[in-house]
């Protein structure tokens, strides 16, 4: 039977029996983060310890070994196939449950292919549809031929003017309309702006565990601190440690970058954009005009040095506000920009749009809120007598107020009957641009302080997340509301 | 359908000037109020809590002895903890509300912390009427709109008679359903 007839897919099947291998692999991961760091802790370490560390093993990988039973079960349970216009998926253990998706409702295909789906030459199937509730689908393994006649057969049978007909090999071509391509020097730049205290942070929360852990098996980690003999060591392990720690977070920050980008082209398609990237799991996601509904970029010191933007084009998904429906550009300059946001808002230019500012007492508050944060640390050091902490709370309460302000400098609003423009950031820069005709709803918030002044927030939500605007003038914000109300109350066009 | 992802504005032929100040006006919009039945559930279930909340205070103090003498004080602080948020509830009562529109649907609630959430009927994708045990007692039931905005920025009104929420239903779903159809086809 050929693979492109609609016969092949009429009959149930099952998926590639690797999906077996993928789900095992996957219980596998969890279980050796959960349990086997404490287990080895628990068995080289623990001799003092009690029991119970025992029993949390044992449960949790009872618990494993029951979901790998389920899976595997699951997969001979599981079956799909298509009849007329609907693709089924049949599964489930005890009771059978039968999803059924009508071609028309398919908003895009996507592959995903990790390192064991490449070992093993299979895809990753994935469908988002339209609409609420349970909107998407994955088959996690497909053999490469069934996926891509799968595709095929989706695509010919529904709407070509929904679907991004465009191919979705899973390394796309990017001689045809490239807008940015990334090699591993625009990637090692990228990497080395990154913003290492967030990389910083999984170190100092790995270091916290792993340190909770010790105590938890009676290793007492200050009695080895107060045996270091003297303070001139001490001085000199801390500087040593913030070394470290800042190299450590660089060679993270790079690693995860150059994973994740690997070989990335950003490409424009017919009605859409489209990106390909990662070193071990390949990704495409493609991205159709209409379902983009915010396009964001910001920098941060480093990145506006050398002037690079993460780029952001944030899609409608049916589990809202993920990041994984986004596409996500690092090391974006800003003529790449201008050229997207030519693409999406053709008759808009963010950059002409002119930014009115919020009110004043929006710095007030955020002044006041550092105050609040600084009083008790301050009554703390003075209690203790604490030379050393007093400065630092003082440094401290500069830093917020400094933070505040330039919060407050750097926050404004702007719109056209097409976009909204927000601008923001305080050390480095955001820029958000939502299409205004694809908001969802509108609200107005007013706490007790703004409505002394006559202040109110504004927010817009869309498919994809929600804008605020703080602090602005009620009758202002009236007004913008009537008005925007008007522009999606009066568009026709699809925002999803 | 090829306007689907026409990303000019919509009405570029027929392309008449729209005053500003021609626009519906948020101003001049009259709220209904909901159901006073709500307030009645709402502080007889307060009032149940505290109700309880004394009766552990009492419980307690029979069985502490040196407790007993601030029994007064704990009672006395249960009552005015009770009068205080009564008193919020009957504000925010009297604060919300919903206007329904031609085109959209308005809700206004909260009362130190005020908010108004608009959503409009073309944005809806699924509506519910929802009627729990205690809503039955009282004729009360509550009206839920879903958009693709996410949780936060769904829309539920509590306190309307079925009736009204239903009634309020069937106009939305013939205020949407045209809009449906256009874009299905």
């Amino acid at each position: 039977m050929s693979l492109n007839s609609t016969n092949f897919f009429a009959t149930p099947r099952r998926q590639s029996p690797v999906a077996i291998i993928l789900a095992v692999f996957k219980t596998l991961r969890v279980l050796i983060r959960q349990v086997l760091l404490p287990f080895i802790l628990f068995v080289v370490l623990g001799r003092k310890g009690n029991n119970y560390g025992m029993y949390f093993i044992v449960f949790v990988s009872s618990i494993s070994l029951i979901s790998m039973v389920y899976s595997i079960v699951n997969y001979y349970r599981s079956y799909y196939y298509v009849v007329g216009k609907e693709l089924i998926v049949i599964s489930g253990i005890i009771g059978k449950k039968r999803l059924s998706i009508p071609f028309e409702r398919i908003q895009s295909i996507n592959f995903e292919q990790s390192i064991i789906h490449r070992i093993f030459g299979v895809r990753k199937f994935k469908i988002d549809t339209a609409g609420s509730g349970e909107n998407e689908l994955e088959l996690s393994a497909l053999e490469i031929n069934h996926a891509e006649a799968l595709r095929q057969l989706l695509l010919n049978n529904s709407l070509p003017s929904k679907l991004n007909t465009s191919n979705s090999e899973l390394s796309i071509n990017p001689s045809d309309n490239n807008i940015l391509s990334l090699d591993i020097i625009d990637l090692l730049k990228a990497g080395l702006v990154e913003n290492h205290l967030r990389s910083g942070g999984l170190i100092f929360v790995f270091l916290w565990w792993l340190y909770a852990n010790l105590q938890e098996i009676g290793i007492n980690a200050e009695d080895y601190v107060d045996r270091m003999p003297a303070v001139a060591y001490g001085a000199a392990l801390f500087f040593m440690g913030i070394l470290l720690f800042l190299m450590i977070s660089l060679v993270i920050s790079l690693a995860r970058t150059i994973l994740k980008y690997y070989n990335l082209h950003f490409i424009r398609t017919g009605k859409g954009f489209k990106i390909s990237q990662g070193l071990l799991n390949t990704k495409v996601i493609s991205a159709l005009d209409h379902k983009i509904q915010t396009v964001a970029w910001s920098d941060n010191l480093l990145k506006k040095m050398i002037g690079i933007f993460d780029l952001k084009l944030k899609q409608a998904s049916s589990k809202t506000v993920e990041n994984k429906e986004s596409i996500i550009i690092p090391g974006a300059n800003y003529a790449h920009i201008r050229q997207v946001c030519r693409y999406l808002f053709p008759f808009e230019d963010p950059d002409t749009v002119s930014l009115d500012k919020v009110d004043p007492s929006y710095l007030r508050r955020s002044i006041v809120m550092s105050v609040v944060v600084f009083v008790p640390m301050m009554g703390l050091a003075v209690f203790y007598f604490n030379y050393a902490s007093m400065a630092a709370s003082v440094v401290f309460l500069v830093f917020l107020i400094a933070m505040s302000y330039l919060a407050y400098k750097k926050l404004g609003y702007g719109y056209t009957r097409e976009i909204l423009v927000l601008k923001g950031g305080a050390f480095g820069d955001k820029h958000v641009v939502t299409s205004i005709f694809k908001t969802q709803s509108i609200k107005i918030t007013q706490n007790p302080f703004q409505r002394r002044r006559g202040l109110v927030n504004l927010s817009l939500y869309n498919a994809s997340g929600s804008e605020t605007i703080p602090y602005i003038e009620e009758q202002k914000a009236n007004s913008m509301l009537d008005y925007f109300l008007y522009l999606v109350e009066s568009d026709q066009r699809h925002w999803m | 359908m090829e306007t689907n992802n026409e990303q000019a504005p919509v009405n570029i032929h027929s392309n008449e000037q729209i005053l500003l100040s021609d626009l519906p006006k948020l101003d001049h919009i009259v709220y209904e109020p909901i159901q006073k039945p709500l307030l009645y559930v709402n502080l007889l279930v307060t009032s149940m809590v505290f109700l309880m909340a004394m009766l552990g205070l009492v419980i307690l103090n029979f069985m502490v002895e040196e407790l007993r003498r601030f029994m007064w004080l704990m009672l006395a602080g249960n009552i005015f903890l009770f009068g205080l948020i009564a008193w919020f509830e009957i504000k925010s009562f009297n604060y919300r509300g919903f206007a329904i529109r031609n085109h959209d649907i308005l809700y206004k609630y909260g009362w130190l912390w005020r908010s108004l959430i608009v959503v409009p009927f073309n944005r809806i994708q699924h509506l519910e009427i929802n009627q729990g045990p205690i809503d039955r007692m009282f004729d009360l039931a509550s009206l839920q709109l879903f958009t693709a905005g996410g949780s936060s920025s769904d829309l539920e009104i509590t306190g309307l008679s079925p009736t009204q929420a239903a009634d309020i239903k069937a106009f939305i779903m013939q205020k949407n359903s045209s809009i449906e159809t256009d874009e299905s086809e």
